[in-house]
């Protein structure tokens, strides 16, 4: 077993430092803190009831697989607006072993150029 | 000069390994190129363990010759097993690929998205 | 480390965050009952009066805490729990009121940029437990914003440190250059030249405009829309889980200004105006001073920007971080690192006056 002083010593870099267990103290007193607080509030609401439907505004609800977002469609803000570099990536992946070992080799050789002459 | 040979032939079984796979297009083909390339690989390593003058790393009973490397012998003979193992998966999926699309041309399956 | 030492820290780890959990909610309300006043004169009309963020948590605590009938109850509940959690531990890393942070040996600057994420993965979520459609396109849009700021936060976040360890004071190295007490100590504009200056404007402006995007402010504002997906990933939350999420924002409000003065404006008054450091005279102006220095850059990188543009959309929000201010970061690391040829120590060289 580790001795205690071990335990509880600040782990360092040459640049950094952090000692995760000050971290775990303050976690508990905060959530105890918030935990409080929280308490203050009104704990019951009526269930079983209109209140429980999800708010849709006023649309019509359709059953399960048409409302539900797919998690294949869960990135598409991001895929959007990086289409233009989406779809060169695309072209050029042909699914062709060929290509790619040509790839392979094309690349090789230019890293090789680049490390024997500079 | 004349030990210079082993690695000229390394050289040219590698590149004619590539070559194949890159220029051809018949599935078996390409898996004949990546073959080419394991055994060019396989004779790098044992020619890289020769030293002048020295016969095999086996014991006969007399120990006063120079004896070439041990090592990449042993780390040869795993290759060999390794590039047997890879051929037989590759291979089998060659015949699965003929069974479903009825052709091996490189160029003409996995197209079914569009 | 003797047993009163170790009990001697954790008491004021204790202590300290009691005390700062009530100054961060205080203030970051304070703080944004000041934001919606401002905005609501530079739009022509009254607005409420500063007390009413005080008066929105008095209210929510009244009201109903409903769950809906597809969430998941024990994510529903913690979620709001967890950010406001990681938003106070935060403050204790932070030079708070120009005083050195409370647990100044025991965490750096990468620690804070991990815990910054923290809130915003509680608001994703939270939005993905509520069993709504409208929250998870809210938490799908704060996902992709989270991925898109990150990148020039951390571009800014080791450029100033690296050049914070490739400069030499009094002959020797800067140690542990991450860390904030060695940022406030040796203050980053004192340690370069003229292009470097250059740079250093431009991550700054870069870091100001990071700053709507995490806090969810307008223009970068679209996981939690009100016209568009009404009310994006806050939509099914009500009562005291909202009170919390509200705690949350103004709390992490104060974070991200407390970040931008310690990293770029961490000069204290009582020295400049004579007072001898370690009394009273001097706490006071030192607390005052910070709370101008945050106001100031409060209003300047939320407000002026919050009533001036419309919202954008999400990918043009993913555009916008990834193409012209990764490229803006990118030119101000590129004039820092130029900075060690014609830097001001190579200045002064060449002059001969070393």
């Amino acid at each position: 077993m580790i001795s205690i002083y071990d335990f509880i010593e600040t782990l360092t870099t040459d640049s950094g430092f952090w000692n995760p267990l000050i971290w775990g103290v303050a976690i508990v007193i905060a959530f105890l803190i918030v935990y409080i607080i929280r308490g203050f509030g009104n704990k019951g609401y009526k269930k079983e009831t209109e209140q429980t439907k999800v708010f849709l505004s006023g649309n019509p609800e359709y059953k399960e697989e048409k409302m539900h977002v797919k998690a294949s469609n869960l990135y598409w803000g991001f895929t959007e607006s990086l289409k233009w570099v989406y779809k060169v990536l695309d072209k050029m992946h042909t699914g062709n072993v060929s290509d790619y070992v040509l790839w392979f080799v094309i690349i090789m050789g230019t890293l090789f150029i680049i490390l024997g002459v500079i | 000069m004349i030990y210079n040979i082993p690695y000229i032939a390394v050289v040219a079984l590698i590149l004619i390994g590539l070559y194949a796979v890159i220029f051809k297009r018949n599935l078996i083909k390409i898996v004949i190129g990546i073959t080419l390339i394991e055994s060019g690989v396989n004779l790098f390593l044992i020619t890289l363990a020769y030293r002048q003058d020295s016969i095999a790393p086996i014991y006969h009973g007399e120990i006063s010759r120079l004896m070439s490397l041990p090592v990449p012998h042993a780390l040869t003979l795993t290759s060999i097993v390794i590039g047997v193992a890879v051929l037989a998966l590759m291979l089998s999926l060659v015949i699965h690929i003929y069974r479903h699309y009825g052709t091996l041309d490189a160029r003409k399956i996995g197209r079914e998205e569009e | 480390m003797e047993i009163h030492e170790i009990i001697r820290i954790v008491l004021t780890i204790i202590i300290g965050t009691i005390g700062l959990a009530a100054f961060g909610i205080f203030f970051g309300l304070l703080y944004k009952g000041l934001d919606r006043k401002i905005s609501a004169h530079m739009q022509g009309r009254i607005g409420p009066p500063i007390r009413q963020p005080f008066r929105d948590i008095g209210k929510l605590f009244t009201k109903e805490n409903i769950v809906p009938e597809n969430a998941v109850p024990w994510i529903f509940h913690l979620a709001p729990l967890i950010g406001l959690v990681a938003s106070i531990s935060i403050l204790l890393y932070l030079p708070i009121g120009g005083f050195p942070p409370l647990a100044s040996g025991y965490g750096d600057l990468i620690l804070i940029l991990y815990l910054l994420i923290i809130p915003s993965l509680a608001l994703v979520i939270g939005g993905f437990a509520s069993g709504s459609p409208y929250a998870t396109v809210g938490a799908q849009r704060e996902m992709a914003t989270m991925i898109a700021y990150e990148f020039p936060l951390a571009i800014i976040i080791v450029t100033i440190a690296w050049k914070l360890s490739a400069t030499t004071v009094g002959g020797t190295l800067i140690q542990n250059s991450f860390a904030i007490s060695t940022i406030t100590s040796t203050p980053v504009w004192s340690v370069v030249g003229p292009i470097g200056f250059i740079g250093l404007i431009l991550l700054l402006l870069a870091l100001i405009i990071v700053t709507p995007a995490e806090l969810s402010k307008i223009p970068f504002d679209s996981p939690e829309a009100e016209t568009e997906i009404g009310g994006g990933l806050l939509v099914e939350y009500s009562g005291r889980n909202l009170a919390m999420f509200y705690l949350m924002d103004s709390v992490k409000t104060i974070v991200m200004a407390s970040i931008i003065v310690a990293l770029f404006f961490p000069y204290n008054l009582s020295n400049l105006v004579g007072l001898d450091a370690g009394s009273y005279p001097a706490y006071t102006i030192d607390i005052i001073f910070y709370l101008i220095k945050v106001l100031i850059v409060l209003v300047l990188s939320v407000t002026i920007i919050r009533v001036a543009v419309a919202r954008l959309k999400i990918d043009q929000i993913v555009y916008t971080y990834w193409v012209p201010l990764t490229l803006m970061a990118l030119i101000g690391l590129i004039c820092i690192m130029w900075d060690g040829q014609f830097g001001l120590p190579r200045i002064v060289e060449m002059l001969g006056l070393v």
